[in-house]
This record gives structure tokens, C-alpha cells and sequence, in this order.
């Protein structure tokens, strides 16, 4: 049934798109009935809650052979990936990290790259992870670090704006809770530290930079 | 006081307090996954785990020499390290409000200077503190190399050839700092530069040790007050009501933690004030210098006199930066003499009884971290004989915090304090009188009435006992 969904907090597309029984998300997100909510969001996978998105019927697609042969089908579907760049205090990167990875209760050795990066491929319905960092030469090592995957908000929310700086080491409060003091005061020691105007107000300039710091 | 009434306490605020920082949220991110070329940034934190404060009394009047007092904190300190092993510091340093940002740069860098080198036994930096005054801040003058005499050698302390030696030897000025130093921090208590946040990389000590100037108050005065105090031509009051914004405050972060000094944003102590300036609120200037009328401004209630926000972010959470205050009380038998290693315990408004403790070779014991004012309900006696179990032969109730307070209701209270603690208030006030009304001019009349002339009276004697206390070596 088509119809409109009303997004959730930490919905991402891919998940969407599972749960509705779409194996390529890109379906939806092209769909000409999103093409506002597409434009105004750019990256379907950091949605706002209270976003509608359309979700068309699923075609059926046929597809003729011979039954007296053995035949493949490949399902061509994106994959989603977690990517994660660790750093230090001063924007350096963790290189060659040693980490836990658990995803959806799942865990993986992991690596980091020469650029801190982790870059791995999860289920499209990943919620829940879960990174212990175990190198001594950070002081989380061995710590368990949640990551809630699809529930970073746009950076033009102020809620999108905490969890950017919270990732970014700014921002002190819970990062899912919303403290306008402390957005105020994380807001300025970034705007300072990125030779912005000091105002502590996140305008537009100020969540373009932060966006570009961040990594989306 | 000769004529100590029975087993009496005096209260006597300490001079710094140590805590644990509340645990830190711990951190966790919220991401968006990626289906292109997104990513997410996540950048670990320097999170501050625990403080210790040395307030303005253990130094001298405006001077970086630190007096022999400050074993006490120092203990605590040693405390507080053991119990957050590979924990590195980082000293800050605070002037009060009075004069220029410049020199409050300088005395509140000498300040964390001279804590840097006692804790590290770097001689060479109080050399460089004691032959380089600047204005006040002269430990020569001020009679420095007298006051470590006396701490580490007594019998020289009244020869004053003994201490013309040190005046113009450096050498062997080296040997009395080590000594002294040794004296204060004790056999455990000593640090290697690389116990410290900027791991002594920087010469000039970056993220190691920094003053603050004036920039982060914890107390501004009211319109009136300080109108009050400029009119003032005695400036003893402005200068002791200002004290707690004269600090020195150690962080403890997350073990591991490390800095890059380059990066670090604080100047060295000897740079000017235009690196903190950097870091300052937009509205910096207004948050330091805004007075109220009618009420003082203070930190831990609106959390908005800080002019330096990266400050303020490191110890918005610390539990040194609020006015929790440790006090001394000096335990006495029933004929005016100090206990020395008296055991007692003691309970903090409804507070258990603590297990029993030992007060200090003087009588003095330290009750930590109370909000004043409060009740303490205390017990002590004299040191049992080996194997046996002390006898807790003496109680009384202490209102600590009353120092502030001289309006009528406290009266009874501090007449508590110093031990008139009759049922009968009437008693209480009349033997006070007797015992101190000569003191008044003119002298106070045996009464039992709680006249102005008793108050006043009242209020300066208590005053004096405190001092007399703090003053106690």
C-alpha cells in the first residue's frame, strides 16, 4: 500500500526502506513524490522526526527464463555503511586503533585506518552499536562507547547541532538532551576554535562549518 | 584565650577543599549512517575527573610564598593523586579583582609557579619567584627565607645572621627551598614533570601551569559594597572579603589524557593577557565586571562571572569551584588545654557519626566538604593508653560558617561556639560579659541582655578566636 510515513527519531532510510520491503532504499529517496523532503534534507540518512515520506507501491518486476536451465538472480542493493573518524583532542587522528565493533549484538575486529577511520558495511536496519576503543594511548581505551546510528538530526536543528558538537568533543550535555547553555557555550568554543565570529548563536555560516567538521 | 571555658571548640575555615568531579556523562555519538561518501567525526574529550583548591591564606598577603600551613591541603592533594593513579594535573592560578588585569597575570602565573615547583621541587623556579620580585609580591621583603628557617630549622630562626646567609647565598638558598619543599609535600608527595597535562614538553610550562588573572571570580560585591570599600581607606575588609577569588586550583583529568601544548589555548605565565582574551564569552568583559545592587554575584549560583569560557567549561562541573567549605576545629579538655591526637568523630547535620579519627598533634581536626552553615554534632576525648578503646568523654554541637553573619540570631550561636551552652540564653550572655565585657569601651555591664554594645562586642571576639586559630603555628 503507498502511502505516507511519518519519521521517527533515529530512523534512517535504509531502515525504512527494509521495514517496508525495499531492498534499495533509492526507490523511495528518488521517488518524485519526496523530491521536496530530498532537497531540503540532501542526505537520507540523517532525517528529522516529524519528516513525511512518501512510500510508493512495490512494483513487481518479472523476469523470463527457461526452466529446463539453473539461472542466478542478483539483487542489486546499496549497503550502508558506518563510518567513524576517531581523533584525538586536537583533531589528530587514532590511526591504526585497535577496536571492538558490535552491531546489532554482532561484534567485529576492527581497525582503524591511517586516518582514524573506520569504515564498515552493517545491515541496512542497524540501530544499535556499540565501539570499544582498545588502545592505551587514549584515555577511553576499553571504554564502551554507544553509537545510535540514524539519530543524528540536520544541522539545522538545534538538536542536530548538539550531537555534531557533542561528536566533536564541544558540546558536555547528554548529546540526545537539548541544554541551551551549553549549546550556547559549545556553540562559542567552536565558532572560536574555527576562527568564526564568537556569538554563540549556530546561523547559517557557523552549521556550514560545523556540517564540514563533522562529516555530514 | 586564658580563661577557656569547658571543653569548648572553635570553628576555623580551612583553606582549601579537594573533590571528585561528577562522573562525566560518559560519551556516546549519534550518527548518521552512510549510503555516499558521509562520514562522522567523533573526537575525543579532555574530561577533568577531579580538583583540589588552595585558597589565598596559605599564601602570604599578596605574594606567591606559600606559608608552612599549607601541609595540610597538601596531604589532601596526596590523597586525591593516589586515588586517581596516572590522573595528570594541570595548575590554574586566580587573582582577585583588585588592580589591572597585567599584574593579576603575573602574581596569579607566580602563584601556580611556586605550587608547580613545590609539588616538582624545581628550586630553580622559586629562585627565579624569590630574586625577581615584582610589587608585592617580594619574598624577601616579606620575610620568606625567616618563615622556612623556622619551619625546617627552629633553632636558627631567631638568629638573624642565620638568615642574612641565605639572603645572599644563592647556593645556599637551594638547599633551604629543598628542604622547605621537602618539609611541606612530605616524602610521597612529589612530582615529575611528566605528571602533568602538557608532560613538561614546553619549557615555559603550557598546559602545565598558567595563571587566570583576575578573569574568573568566584565572588563579585555588590554596587554598594563596593562603592563602600572604595571609600574605605583601610582596604583590609575589600582584601578579605575578596580572598576567595584568590586561589590556586589543580585539575585532575582522565588518565591518559594529553595535550598538545601548541595547541593549548592558555598563555605561559609569562605571557600577557591577550591569549586568555581569545578564549573570553562574547560578553567576557560584562560577565567579570557587572556589580548588582543589593546582592553579590557569585559563581556556583548563577554560574555566569567567569569571563573565560574555556575555564568555565573545564570546572562548570567541579565541586572546588562552589563554596563548600572544609573547617578546622580545635579540640580542648575541660581546662582550656588542646588535646593533641584527640580521637573524636563527628556527625554533619543528620550525618552518621564518622568512624573515629585522630585530631592533628595541635588538637586540630578538619571536618571536609560542608555546606555552611551547618550543625556538627561532635565527640572526643584523650588518646586511650595502648589497646584500649578511646573514651568519647565530651559532646557538643558546632554551628560552623557563622563568620559572615552578624545579625542577632547567630548571637546564640557563636556564644555556643565559644562555649557558653546554658539552656538558658540569659546565662550564656551574661557569662560572656563577664568574661569579655572589660574588652568593650566602654565596659559592658553584667546584664544577660543581648544589647547592640554585646553584639558588637560578640561578633569581633569571635572574629579574633578564628584569627587566633588561623594564626596558631
Amino acid at each position: 500500500m503507498p502511502g505516507n510515513y511519518v519519521v521517527k527519531q533515529g530512523d534512517h532510510l535504509s531502515s525504512i526502506a527494509q521495514e517496508n520491503g525495499f531492498s534499495d532504499y533509492a526507490v523511495i529517496w528518488d521517488h518524485a513524490n519526496n523530491a521536496e523532503l530530498k532537497k531540503k534534507r540532501e542526505n537520507p540518512n540523517v532525517l528529522f522526526p516529524g519528516d513525511v515520506l512518501f512510500i510508493p507501491d512495490r512494483e513487481i518486476r518479472e523476469e523470463t527464463r527457461p526452466t529446463d536451465q539453473r539461472h542466478e538472480f542478483v539483487l542489486r542493493k546499496p549497503v550502508l555503511r558506518l563510518r567513524i573518524v576517531l581523533e584525538d583532542l586536537y583533531e589528530k587522528p587514532i590511526a591504526g586503533a585497535k577496536c571492538l565493533l558490535i552491531v546489532e549484538g554482532v561484534s567485529r575486529d576492527v581497525t582503524t585506518d591511517g586516518n582514524g577511520k573506520i569504515n564498515e558495511i552493517i545491515p541496512p536496519d542497524a540501530h544499535q552499536s556499540v565501539l570499544v576503543i582498545r588502545d592505551p594511548q587514549t584515555p577511553f581505551h576499553d571504554l564502551p562507547i554507544p553509537i545510535k546510528i540514524g539519530h543524528l538530526d540536520p544541522v539545522e536543528e538545534p538538536s542536530g547541532q548538539a550531537a555534531r558538537l557533542a561528536n566533536l568533543g564541544y558540546y558536555l550535555a547528554p548529546a540526545d538532551q537539548l541544554d541551551a547553555v551549553e549549546l550556547e557555550s559549545a556553540v562559542e568554543e567552536f565558532q572560536c576554535d574555527f576562527h568564526l565570529k564568537v556569538d554563540g548563536i549556530c546561523g547559517p555560516a557557523t552549521q556550514a562549518r560545523l556540517k564540514q567538521a563533522h562529516g555530514c | 584565650m586564658s580563661d577557656e571555658p569547658a571543653a569548648s571548640l572553635h570553628g576555623v575555615a580551612d583553606a582549601g577543599v579537594a573533590g571528585k568531579h561528577p562522573p562525566a556523562s560518559d560519551p556516546f555519538f549519534l550518527v548518521g549512517p552512510a549510503t555516499a561518501d558521509q562520514f562522522n567525526t567523533a573526537r575525543l574529550r579532555l574530561v577533568p575527573i577531579a580538583c583540589w583548591r588552595v585558597d589565598d591564606i596559605r599564601f602570604q598577603f599578596a605574594s606567591s610564598f606559600v606559608t608552612p600551613e599549607i601541609k595540610a591541603e597538601l596531604r589532601i592533594l596526596e590523597d586525591l593523586i593516589k586515588a586517581h593513579p596516572g590522573a595528570p594535573l594541570s595548575i590554574f592560578g586566580h587573582a582577585d579583582p583588585v588592580g589591572d588585569d597585567d599584574s593579576n597575570k603575573t602574581l596569579s602565573g607566580r602563584r601556580a609557579t611556586a605550587i608547580y615547583a613545590l609539588l616538582t621541587r624545581n628550586t630553580a623556579q622559586w629562585e627565579e619567584l624569590f630574586s625577581q620580585p615584582q610589587k608585592n609580591d617580594n619574598w624577601d621583603k616579606n620575610g620568606a627565607i625567616e618563615t622556612m628557617l623556622a619551619e625546617v630549622s627552629p633553632e636558627s630562626a631567631n638568629d638573624p645572621k642565620a638568615a642574612d646567609k641565605f639572603r645572599h647565598d644563592a647556593g645556599a638558598r637551594k638547599g633551604l627551598f629543598s628542604q622547605y619543599m621537602d618539609k611541606l609535600c612530605g616524602p610521597v608527595l612529589k612530582l615529575a614533570k611528566t605528571d602533568f597535562l602538557g608532560r613538561g614538553a614546553n619549557s615555559a610550562g603550557k598546559a602545565d601551569f598558567q595563571g587566570c588573572s583576575e578573569f574568573n571570580p568566584l565572588l563579585i560585591f555588590s554596587v554598594e559594597k563596593e562603592a563602600e570599600f572604595d571609600r574605605d581607606k583601610d582596604k583590609t575588609e575589600r582584601n578579605s572579603e575578596n580572598a576567595p577569588n584568590r586561589r590556586v586550583m589543580v585539575l585532575l583529568f582522565r588518565s591518559g589524557s594529553q595535550v598538545d601544548p601548541a595547541r593549548w589555548p592558555c598563555p605561559t605565565v609569562k605571557e600577557g593577557i591577550a591569549g586568555c582574551q581569545k578564549r573570553f564569552w562574547s560578553d567576557g568583559e560584562k560577565r567579570r565586571s557587572t556589580h548588582l545592587s543589593g546582592e553579590d554575584r557569585k559563581f556556583e549560583i548563577t554560574h555566569d562571572i567567569f569571563a573565560c569560557r574555556f575555564y568555565q567549561r573545564l570546572t562548570a562541573a567541579s565541586p572546588c569551584e562552589r563554596a563548600l567549605k572544609s573547617f578546622r576545629v580545635r579540640l580542648y579538655d575541660g581546662f582550656g588545654t588542646a588535646i593533641p591526637f584527640a580521637p573524636f568523630s563527628a556527625a554533619v547535620g543528620s550525618r552518621d557519626f564518622s568512624a573515629v579519627d585522630r585530631a592533628d598533634p595541635k588538637g586540630f581536626i578538619a571536618l571536609r566538604d560542608i555546606e555552611a552553615p551547618a550543625n556538627v554534632t561532635i565527640r572526643w576525648g584523650f588518646p586511650p593508653k595502648d589497646g584500649q578503646e578511646p573514651a568519647l568523654l565530651f559532646t557538643r554541637q558546632v554551628f560552623l560558617g557563622l563568620d559572615d553573619d552578624p545579625s542577632a540570631e547567630s548571637a546564640t550561636k557563636k556564644l555556643n561556639n565559644l562555649g557558653y551552652d546554658d539552656a538558658d540564653n540569659e546565662t550564656n550572655v551574661l557569662g560572656f560579659q563577664l568574661d569579655y565585657g572589660h574588652l568593650a569601651k566602654p565596659a559592658l555591664k553584667p546584664t544577660g541582655v543581648l544589647d547592640d554594645a554585646t553584639l558588637q562586642l560578640l561578633n569581633r571576639i569571635y572574629k579574633d578566636s578564628l584569627n587566633d586559630l588561623r594564626d596558631d603555628r
